[in-house]
């Protein structure tokens, strides 16, 4: 197994390496985008944050602090920048990607994977996630579609640990509630 | 009317969701934006960080928060420098056993063993310091291989030297010894934890 840990490739990218930042970018580019493209509802939305998010963590990386995880620090810097972005009212409906011939999305939602859920109920569940308040969705996310520790969804939102846990069944209970409701 | 859904229905259908992946050639898009400009990290911000860092009272570099590459290879350093000293402690306490007449098979290559395994160490660390990517699971098998090392040479001095009282002073030195590798293990094991915590 050969590895490089985060922190000799931070290091070396403030001495000077900046191509190494590309390694940090391709292994976390799949969580922050995700967490855009959820929070946002929109494809192109989530790249514009996920691009961002890298830029503005490049640009701030001399003030990380080294003892704490890369992946946690990069992860609220795309969250602060998400928020503001839903704050600013630019969210898109989800369904725009999901009936967006030309969404690269297209292909993924027609995998066999897929096909095991009908179409219809997760039409339902992306609705009904975006119904949710920020707080309650942005815990969702974190745990459920990307399945983060408590420890790391406390850490990026700033709560304690029993906070973080209530807020992700507060959500998941009040995301059942809107299913049943949307099924219903 | 009520359909019964339940909370782990909707974990499971969060599951089955499709991944999504962001477009092709995102990492240049994002390199490309970079350009040549560098990290800001003025000698303020240094200042800053230096004093805002999370600290612990068993930081220092040690043990807290993520390890580093140059850590780990240090710390096999610092044993390699131990076995060393241990090594030096063995060839002089050796003289003044011989000098009684007292003869054993194996304690006379205590020594050797214990520069072996300080020169092992060395390379170890100085290697883990050098190579641009690390093999986690050769250092971890080289680590098993002391700890194996250690009880048997243990276990050989003991049926050598046949002195029940010699059991109780090898005892805490094996299990010193062990404890050794278990740290280095743990530390090896720390080092590769900070790599994708996340599964999706």
């Amino acid at each position: 197994m050969e590895e490089k840990n985060d922190n000799d490739i931070i290091q070396s990218v403030l001495e000077g390496d900046r191509d190494l930042y590309a390694l940090l970018v391709d292994a976390y580019k799949g969580p922050i985008f995700t967490l855009a493209y959820r929070m946002t509802g929109s494809y192109e939305d989530a790249d514009d944050l996920a691009q961002e998010t890298f830029i503005r963590a490049f640009e701030n990386l001399g003030r990380f602090d080294q003892k704490r995880t890369f992946f946690t620090w990069l992860y609220t810097i795309g969250l602060n920048l998400v928020r503001n972005h839903v704050k600013r009212g630019k969210r898109i409906s989800v369904l725009k990607d999901r009936e967006d011939r030309h969404s690269p999305l297209r292909d993924t939602l027609s995998s066999p994977e897929h096909s095991m859920v009908s179409d219809q109920m997760m039409g339902h569940l992306d609705i009904c996630l975006h119904r949710l308040s920020e707080n309650l969705k942005e815990a969702i996310v974190m745990r459920f579609y990307q399945e983060l520790s408590f420890e790391d969804i406390a850490q990026i939102s700033g709560l304690s640990l029993s906070a973080a846990k209530m807020r992700v069944y507060r959500g998941l209970e009040k995301l059942r509630e809107l299913m049943e409701e949307q099924t219903g | 009317m009520k359909t019964g859904i339940k909370t782990e229905d909707i974990r499971e259908m969060i599951q089955k969701t499709p991944v999504i992946q962001p477009p092709e050639g995102f990492t240049d898009r994002v390199m490309d934006q970079i350009g040549l400009s560098s990290p800001h990290y003025s000698p303020a911000d240094k200042i800053v960080s230096f004093f805002t860092q999370s600290r612990s009272l068993n930081d220092l570099g040690f043990l807290a928060g993520n390890i580093t590459k140059r850590q780990c290879g240090y710390y096999f350093i610092f044993v390699g420098l131990f076995y060393f000293i241990v090594g030096l402690v063995f060839s002089r306490s050796l003289e003044a056993v011989s000098s009684t007449g007292y003869q054993t098979m194996w304690l006379p290559y205590q020594p050797e063993f214990s520069f072996a395994v300080a020169i092992g160490f060395a390379l170890f660390g100085i290697s883990f310091i050098a190579s641009r990517s690390v093999s986690i699971g050769l250092y971890k098998f080289g680590i098993f291989i002391y700890v194996g090392l250690v009880i048997i040479n243990s276990m050989v001095l003991q049926m050598d030297m046949n002195i029940p009282v010699v059991a109780f002073a090898l005892l805490p030195l094996t299990i010193g010894s062990v404890i050794i590798g278990w740290f280095l293990f743990y530390v090896i094991d720390r080092y590769s934890h900070n790599f994708i915590p996340y599964k999706r």
